[in-house]
């Protein structure tokens, strides 16, 4: 069978009044008619802020299709150790300096600079003949400064001698004299006869002994006779 | 309304309503028995047919006129019809040939199955659920249209030589079933 030379209509038809119908249908589907007629109104203010909102979305539009900010070279390379710099700056600006470390530091600084100074130069220059002296100056400086001692006051040691053979002859004689005679027998002697017997006898280097010692440089010697005497009288012993 | 009216109301947003208005009036009949050859029951086509003039109101702005009206207004049509057979397709729960619903619908007794015809008319309309959709849309185009493989070619969106050889290929195979049956 040749379809081309026999055409065949279709079978297909359509209920009646189905297209008188169908038109309405779908105008009412897509309300044309009542849109048509409708009155729309706007708030009373809707174009007076329109403008400026429109605006303001369009420059909020613009803001956001930026999708790709321009990035420098290499930024995201050295990024870390910036930061890290930075933080450390920060943690040096909030530093407190220690107490009297301002007062203290342009002496600090000026000696630093001193001896930077110096740190080049290989010699220095010296006085005449320091070196010379050095040694006495030094010795000077150092020595130790004598102390006051009784023995160097020879008119003082003199009399403090006197005395003090004086109560060892009356010790002596207390501990050596008989036991059977308690009796004091240098109580009847005065003091006029001891200091007169005493002056009379010349007093030696042994009995001065026990006084010196080991001290250097005083000779018992070199206390007279007459200047113990003079000591006693003077002093009413 | 000639097509060149309405293009030209279609020139002016204010009167778009006037313009479609003139495209329900003139292709009401057209775009049904395009969808109808298609989807074969009244009631499916009447749904596919309201769907795809509501398409056509909203798609109104986008017609260029790059192409001629009618083949605009025919891709949609077809492409709506295609979709509900992939859709019905979709919800089936039985696995069932694609076309033997199709071919149950033609057959039915029932006063609202919508069909009338001499035997052979009823006949084609058999064999043409033998082919594909697309080898069905493609004959429908072409030998009950009678448009041009050019204008087919607008409205499926394939190439004049692919329609050439699916035309073909869907005319040897009716010839045969009309043959034999």
């Amino acid at each position: 069978m040749d379809l081309e030379k026999n055409k065949i209509k279709t079978a297909f038809v359509a209920p009646e009044s189905y297209f008188q119908d169908l038109e309405a249908r779908i105008l009412s589907e897509i309300n044309i008619s009542p849109i048509s007629k409708l009155k729309l109104e706007a708030p009373s203010v809707y174009f007076d802020e329109l403008e400026s909102n429109i605006l303001a979305k369009a420059k909020l539009d613009e803001l956001l299709a930026i999708q790709k900010l321009p990035i420098p070279e290499n930024y995201f390379e050295n990024f870390e150790n910036r930061i890290l710099a930075l933080s450390k700056m920060d943690g040096l600006l909030h530093k407190e300096a220690t107490s009297g470390y301002f007062e203290k530091l342009e002496q600090n600084i000026l000696a630093e600079a001193r001896i930077d100074a110096m740190q080049g130069i290989d010699e220095l220059p010296v006085p005449k003949a320091y070196f010379d002296t050095l040694s006495e100056n030094v010795i000077s400086k150092t020595a130790s400064k004598p102390k006051f001692s009784i023995f160097k006051n020879v008119t003082l040691f003199r009399s403090a001698a006197a005395v003090a053979m004086i109560a060892l002859a009356a010790l002596g004689y207390s501990v050596l004299k008989p036991e059977a005679a308690p009796q004091d027998q240098l109580a009847e002697i005065s003091s006029e006869a001891m200091v007169a017997y005493l002056t009379e006898q010349p007093i030696m280097a042994e009995d001065l002994q026990f006084v010196i010692g080991d001290n250097e440089g005083i000779l018992p010697t070199e206390v007279s006779d007459s200047d113990v005497s003079a000591y006693l009288v003077e002093n009413g012993i | 309304m000639k097509d060149e009216d309405i293009i030209q109301l279609l020139e002016n947003k204010e009167t778009y309503e006037e313009a479609f208005k003139a495209i329900l009036k003139t292709y009401k009949e057209k775009l049904y028995f395009l969808v109808r050859k298609i989807v074969i029951d009244h009631d499916d086509a009447d749904d596919v047919t309201q769907e795809a003039f509501i398409k056509i109101w909203r798609n109104l702005d986008k017609f260029r006129g790059d192409s001629k009206l009618y083949t605009w207004l025919y891709r949609i049509a077809t492409n709506e019809a295609l979709t509900f057979l992939q859709k019905k397709k979709r919800d089936r729960s039985v696995s069932l040939d694609d076309n033997e619903i199709l071919v149950s619908k033609l057959e039915s007794p029932k006063s609202d199955t919508y069909l009338s015809g001499d035997e052979i008319q009823v006949k084609l309309q058999k064999a043409l659920l033998e082919l594909t959709d697309k080898q069905r849309i493609v004959f429908n185009l072409k030998y009950f249209e009678n448009l041009k493989y050019e204008e087919i070619a607008e409205i499926t969106d394939t190439s004049v030589g692919g329609l050439k050889a699916t035309y073909h290929f869907a005319v040897k195979k009716i010839e045969e079933y009309l043959t034999k049956n």
